[in-house]
């Protein structure tokens, strides 16, 4: 292929690939972090202790992450299509893509919340925060750099599982890897995107730790 | 006023239950320096936790001010603990926000405005001596100034009463006392009760007026500082008033002399007056003493002669001048 029409091809695939990485990951975290919370404040001696609700949440977190992602890809095309109307491309990635980091996300908010000292939370429950309280202005804050640094390492786990989306229809790098390179033997194209996709977890990963040092108020910045 | 009334706690663990205390009935007085002193694992903090319901005694009540904390719904607890500033042996300052900051919290919760929040917080951390360390964050602050911060963070509230969790444990001698003189004089100049939980006998005296020792969960004795110190009854009272003691078990049955210092100036030469005014000689066993503000505290060990003109002697020098003592034979003690 000319690399006039290779370009357009690339770059397009980058922007499907960010779009799909970037809206499924605020999807997830708008799922995970409430689902980590709860898991987190129902636990044994939580502010809000409720054994019930947390093996409850705890099981469905735990079948969800067991289901491999390819699997769950198919799995759930009706649900899929019954959300976004189609099962093809980028949009229809979205999707699953959620569904599979939710619980993830979950989990990983949950243990950044469990770095937070229980001293500061008994602390702040002396000084008479609800729960609510507790949650907003000590355990989210707290933990926000060790949030930022889970979220990096979600963000290109899912940019991993988007390119695996490929395989289904999916659109971006993934799908131009697998389109080109593996049906067409066009070694050279799946090359050029994986190096692409290297590069943006690269990015991804830097921006993230960069951020989440930066913003951390335990790390002395002089 | 703080009553405890009949509170026990028990914790139930796999295999038994434990029992942190058990039967306690305290009363504190409003405006007073309460001091509670046990051994680790004595119970002192489950007990200094039941009063603000962080644990809930599994038996008995807990009042202040008349109002029975342990029958109130949870809304209306968390309005009372506005009422009851704590501290705590580790600071458990939020670390992801400044000094200021941090003292505004629990006025934000409270619901006052930011802007408010900001004035008094302010005032607070110039009480505390820390207003050029505003904008600090907790991990640019030492021991002591974290400690300050949450001493001012803990009186935002405006509390009636301050609970201090071996608030000067993880400190330094030095840093000890100035935090301890910040309690006393916060005590003084705003009224605030304030009850110390402690291991270490110095703190207490230093600024305690009444005290409670706490044994195995179970109060073994109360009562003023001044009279627990001079003459402890318990067991573990003189364990904790007299930690070194093992090492003149030899000198069982010769007459042994404990005097008190409790205020005395310190530019007194009380022992060798005591010496060329009763023209005998005594023998120094041991000494615990310090000097706040050019008075004495603390306590010394004397060995008198085995001579009865002598120690009448002794004594009649030490009641004219006023220094408490008493006798004790060391198997008593």
């Amino acid at each position: 292929m000319e690399f006039n029409q290779l370009l357009p091809l690339l770059l397009e695939g980058i922007k499907e690939t960010l779009y799909m990485t970037v809206l499924s990951t605020v999807f997830s975290y708008l799922l995970g972090i409430p689902v980590g919370v709860i898991l987190f404040i129902t636990d044994k001696n939580g502010v809000w202790e409720c054994k019930p609700i947390n093996m409850i949440l705890g099981i469905i977190v735990n079948l969800a992450r067991s289901i491999p992602f390819i699997i769950l890809l198919v799995a759930i095309l009706p649900f899929t299509k019954a959300v976004v109307g189609t099962t093809i491309g980028s949009n229809a990635t979205i999707v699953p893509l959620v569904v599979a980091a939710a619980p993830f996300i979950a989990r990983m908010v949950q243990s950044s919340l469990k770095e937070v000292d229980a001293g500061v939370i008994e602390a702040a429950l002396a000084m008479g925060s609800s729960p609510l309280q507790i949650i907003w202005n000590v355990l989210l804050p707290e933990a926000r750099p060790s949030l930022m640094i889970g979220c990096t390492i979600a963000i290109t786990t899912i940019l991993g599982y988007s390119a695996m989306a490929g395989f289904v229809g999916g659109g971006g790098l993934g799908a131009i890897a697998v389109n080109y390179g593996y049906y067409r033997y066009q070694t050279n194209i799946m090359f050029i995107t994986v190096a692409l996709l290297v590069i943006i977890v690269q990015i991804f990963q830097e921006i993230g730790m960069k951020l989440a040092n930066k913003t951390d108020k335990r790390i002395k910045n002089s | 006023m703080i009553r405890i009334e009949n509170v026990s706690k028990a914790f139930q663990t796999s295999k038994d239950k434990i029992k942190a205390v058990s039967h306690i009935n305290l009363t504190i007085e409003d405006g007073s320096i309460f001091g509670i002193i046990g051994l680790s694992g004595a119970g002192k903090s489950t007990l200094v936790r039941c009063i603000n319901l962080l644990e809930r005694p599994t038996k008995g009540k807990i009042f202040l001010n008349n109002i029975e904390l342990t029958a109130l719904p949870p809304k209306q607890l968390r309005k009372e603990r506005e009422k009851i500033g704590m501290i705590f042996q580790q600071f458990n300052l939020l670390e992801q926000r400044n000094a200021i900051r941090n003292v505004c919290y629990p006025l934000e919760i409270a619901g006052v405005s930011k802007k408010e929040a900001m004035i008094k917080a302010e005032k607070l951390l110039k009480l505390v001596g820390l207003e050029d360390r505003m904008n600090n964050y907790p991990s640019q602050l030492s021991g002591g100034q974290k400690q300050r911060v949450a001493i001012a963070r803990a009186l935002a509230t405006d509390p009636q009463v301050l609970l201090c969790d071996e608030a000067t444990s993880a400190l330094d001698p030095n840093t000890t006392r100035s935090i301890l003189d910040l309690l006393k004089s916060i005590n003084e100049s705003m009224g605030v009760t304030i009850v110390v939980i402690t291991h270490e006998m110095k703190v207490v005296e230093q600024i305690c007026n009444q005290v409670a020792v706490l044994d195995q969960g179970c109060v073994v004795e109360t009562g003023e500082v001044k009279d627990i110190f001079l003459s402890p009854k318990s067991r573990i009272a003189q364990e904790l008033i007299l930690p070194k003691n093992k090492g003149i078990a030899s000198l069982q049955g010769k007459r042994i002399v404990r005097l008190a210092f409790d205020g005395q100036s310190s530019f007194e030469p009380v022992i060798a007056n005591l010496v060329l005014k009763c023209q005998t000689m005594v023998n120094i066993l041991g000494a615990s003493t310090e000097d706040v503000g050019g008075k004495a505290f603390g306590q010394m060990l004397l060995q008198l002669p085995d001579d009865e003109l002598a120690i009448a002697r002794v004594k009649n020098y030490l009641d004219s001048i006023g220094i408490n003592y008493e006798e004790s034979d060391v198997n008593g003690i």
